[in-house]
């Protein structure tokens, strides 16, 4: 991994749980977190395009991340959570199930991952950060948000 | 106090653009009418501008082309030089050439063209017309001003020294100095020679300070401002200015700024030495000291406004008519803004509007005349404000129409057609976004006239027309919209073969064919994949890209009509919206879902019982007065779920590409004016939508794209 080689830099990371997992992406990618909103839904968009918010008068696409991930989402709930990032100037919301802290962690801390670790196809995967027994998944934004599949909607 | 020049070229792309569009445009003027000396000056004026500001920024192959040009342009204006066809092609192909160049500054890429070819014509122009003038000057010219002789005397000299080798920057420099000060007599030679002379005799340096204005045609203010510093730098030191020098190199001054200078040069030596900077127009001497009583003071606001009467200099250095001339293009107090501040601006009325609307739905429920009284005012403000913001957004059609005279031109000549290309109403304004998507349909729609309108010029003999075809480009404001038409004089399309074809190609049946009008031809024309039919003479290639500009058009909010006469003629007018941003629309709701439908596609609205609903063909069709309409249930179309609609709904009535459509949707909300937010690139690959609008409730509507949405 290219981050291996900036070993004593730290990393600050928000860390979110979907389903029986636990997430992160970096906090510079990162816009904001909101609560659970009205969402307006965008026919014949990918299933995993839960549709559009206004965020302060801009229009942003809200995805549903575990089914993005084909993972099995957890029930909507008060700490649901919709987190904006932008990656490569494309600004969406992601649904999660709750974002719990942001984590300080060194650079070393990210290893490759293990790819039987997690139902999560590797593809998506950054690496994975473990910390007091716990595992975290560090996503690649780019990967997620990838308009590769959205290549596909045209009709 | 260093400036960096890089920081300008986008200044200078943009101002050279524009100057290459001008030299263009001027230079189809000219081959109509090769005697104008108006147009000369203006093409004269455009070119050396180019070439000043290219050495200032230190581009030498556009400096260097520009001045070979500029050889050629000069012998054009003294008449030593004859307007041919050949003359304009070559220049044409410089003015080609400094646009390839121009984009390659945009891009950064640096690359180095092949300029050879253009260079040896240009020289062989100028020095064969040197030699045959040379003899009959004395003849030629008896009319002209004695100024313009003895520069004709000066000249090859400067044109020998130059063609032997390629000027440098600072010959250049020096070149653009003699351009545009001959005429007011300050001689840069004399002017140099006399501050080396003043410089021995002053003893000791004195603070001046100087009143520096600049001329009120100059474009690239920041520029000039580099100029003189530097200048100011080589025969002293600038103590201060006024405004600051980050206010200056932002342009934040009118015309005039001060110095303070420390030098040793007497005033008028410095003068001399900024007179040279071109686009300067005059110096004052404020006050003088010695250099050791110098005193920074302190800013005093409107002390750089500038006042008429302080200019003593102002005659003496006044370009003289020949470059200062009528015809120069009135400037306007402008000032250049990035199209996505407009943008922003627009975003943020927008977002004004939708709280208005907002604030207005919750007065009504509160019984406050103070309250109303003063949202009533808010909106007037509003409106006021979305005016205003929306004027700044208009740009005249002559942005993009000043390009195609020369397009026009090219393109009958290498097609041997014989055309008069006339165009109307350019001072006609237009949103700068839609301009923008116009230019290519425009395009497509003028090569289209001459390519397959325009008939051959000795077939419009046979036929009883003059030799020379004429197209027509016409803009025109008509009430809510502006419409663009484009139109010819030539064959004419023969709607009777299109019909044939259609038919053949089975897009329509026999009994439809004997109803059909020009606009159901068009329709067909505009049909993707009809324009193969290149068997059909007078209609082959007519319709290639028409579905393009077509659709275009419709996305914009706007129509496509056709006429066509067999034998007279064709046209085809874009009926346009005059902005995007703000549209009127129809809301629609499907199960709970709010959409909005631009009122420009909506032919009418009805209300339909659930037994008027028949069967053709297993398509849902409606009767409306007449007419079958095929009826398509929005909610099933988009995938959502569909309410059980019992005994009656309403239908949306829709015009688009070979038919109209009713549309069923569960709600009619009403008519509205929304503000449109587009969709960014995550969501724009989904086809169908337009883009979105935020309510006055703040919830999210989609607005649907209709042409799309049905293709």
């Amino acid at each position: 991994m290219a981050d291996d080689t900036r070993s004593a830099d730290e990393i600050q990371l928000v860390v979110f749980s979907l389903g029986r997992e636990e997430f992160a992406v970096e906090v510079t990618q990162v816009r904001e977190i909101m609560r659970m909103e009205e969402i307006t839904r965008m026919p014949k968009s990918p299933d995993f395009v839960e549709g559009i918010i206004n965020l302060r008068g801009q229009i942003i696409a809200v995805v549903e991340l575990a089914k993005r991930l084909n993972l099995e989402a957890g029930e909507r709930s008060g700490d649901t959570r919709i987190i904006v990032v932008e990656a490569e100037d494309i600004k969406v919301g992601m649904i999660v199930d709750s974002v719990s802290e942001v984590l300080r962690v060194s650079a070393d801390a990210v290893e490759p991952s293990p790819t039987l670790a997690t139902d999560v196809a590797a593809a998506y995967l950054r690496g994975v950060v473990k910390q007091d027994n716990r595992l975290i998944i560090l996503l690649d934004l780019t990967k997620v948000l990838s308009l590769q599949e959205m290549a596909g909607l045209e009709f | 106090m260093d400036m960096d020049i890089s920081q300008y070229k986008e200044l200078f792309i943009n101002e050279a653009q524009e100057h290459l569009e001008a030299l263009n445009q001027s230079m189809v003027d000219l081959e109509k009418d090769p005697g104008n000396p108006d147009v000369l000056t203006e093409i004269f004026r455009s070119a050396h501008t180019l070439k000043g500001m290219s050495a200032t920024m230190g581009f030498d192959q556009l400096t260097e082309l520009s001045h070979e040009m500029e050889n050629v342009l000069d012998g054009l204006r003294s008449g030593d030089i004859e307007v041919t066809t050949d003359i304009v092609d070559l220049l044409f192909g410089c003015f080609d050439m400094l646009g390839a160049m121009v984009a390659d500054i945009a891009e950064g890429s640096g690359k180095i063209l092949d300029t050879r070819t253009l260079t040896e014509a240009l020289r062989a122009v100028y020095v064969g017309e040197k030699s045959v003038a040379a003899g009959s000057e004395a003849q030629t010219r008896p009319a002209r001003k004695e100024r313009v002789k003895k520069k004709s005397k000066k000249a090859p000299a400067a044109r020998e020294r130059h063609a032997a080798e390629p000027p440098s920057r600072e010959e250049a420099g020096e070149e653009e100095k003699r351009g545009s000060e001959e005429e007011t007599g300050a001689e840069g030679g004399e002017g140099a020679a006399a501050v080396d002379h003043e410089a021995e005799e002053v003893a000791g340096e004195r603070a001046i300070r100087l009143r520096i204005i600049l001329d009120k045609d100059c474009v690239l203010k920041s520029v000039r401002v580099f100029m003189i510093f530097k200048k100011l730098a080589q025969i002293g030191r600038v103590v201060s200015s006024r405004p600051s020098i980050e206010d200056l190199e932002d342009e934040k001054f009118d015309r005039a700024f001060e110095v303070l200078f420390a030098t040793a040069q007497t005033t008028e030596a410095v003068r001399g030495a900024l007179m040279t900077i071109a686009e300067v127009q005059g110096v004052e001497l404020l006050t003088a000291e010695a250099a050791a009583d110098i005193v920074v003071e302190e800013e005093t606001a409107g002390d750089l406004i500038y006042e008429e009467t302080e200019r003593p200099e102002a005659a003496e250095v006044r370009l003289a008519d020949d470059l200062g001339s009528s015809t120069a293009p009135v400037r306007t107090q402008s000032v250049r803004v990035n199209i996505s501040r407009l943008d922003n601006l627009m975003n943020l009325i927008g977002e004004l509007v939708i709280n208005r609307t907002r604030l207005q739905e919750i007065a009504s429920s509160q019984s406050s005349p103070e309250l109303k009284e003063a949202l009533a005012q808010t909106a007037r403000l509003t409106a006021d404000l979305q005016d205003e913001v929306m004027k700044t957004r208009m740009v005249p059609v002559e942005n993009i129409f000043n390009r195609f005279p020369r397009m026009v031109r090219d393109l009958a000549k290498s097609r041997g057609k014989e055309v008069d290309f006339v165009m109307e109403g350019k001072d006609i304004e237009l949103d700068r976004t839609i301009l923008d998507e116009i230019s290519d349909p425009l395009m497509h729609l003028l090569r289209n006239a001459v390519d397959h309108g325009i008939d051959d010029p000795d077939a419009r003999e046979a036929r009883g027309k003059p030799r020379r075809g004429s197209i027509r480009l016409v803009a025109r404001r008509d009430r809510n919209y502006v419409s663009v038409e484009v139109s010819d004089d030539g064959q004419g399309i023969d709607t009777r073969k299109v019909f044939d074809l259609a038919a053949e190609k089975g897009l329509m049946s026999p009994e439809e064919k004997k109803a059909f009008g020009d606009e159901d031809a068009l329709r067909l024309l505009a049909t993707p994949g009809f324009s193969t039919a290149e068997e059909v003479s007078g209609v082959s290639g007519r319709g290639v890209g028409l579905d393009v500009v077509k659709n275009k058009v419709e996305s914009l909010g706007g129509m496509l009509v056709m006429q066509s006469v067999s034998g007279e003629g064709t046209s085809f007018a874009l009926k346009l919206p005059l902005t995007l941003a703000i549209i009127q629309a129809l809301l629609v709701k499907v199960s709970g879902e709010i959409y909005a439908i631009p009122l420009g596609v909506v032919a009418e609205t009805a209300v339909i019982s659930t037994h008027e609903v028949k069967y053709v063909s297993n398509q849902e069709v409606i009767f409306l007065r007449d007419e079958t309409l095929p009826l398509m249930r929005l909610g099933r179309y988009l995938g959502l779920q569909e309410e059980n609609g019992q005994g009656s709904f309403p239908v949306v009535v829709v015009e688009v590409a070979m038919k109209n459509v009713a549309i069923a949707v569960d709600e009619l909300m009403g008519q509205q004016e929304i503000v449109i937010t587009s969709l960014d690139r995550y969501l724009k690959r989904i086809r169908g939508f337009g883009g979105a609008t935020i309510l006055g409730t703040g919830e999210v509507a989609l607005i649907l794209d209709i042409p799309t949405l049905l293709s």
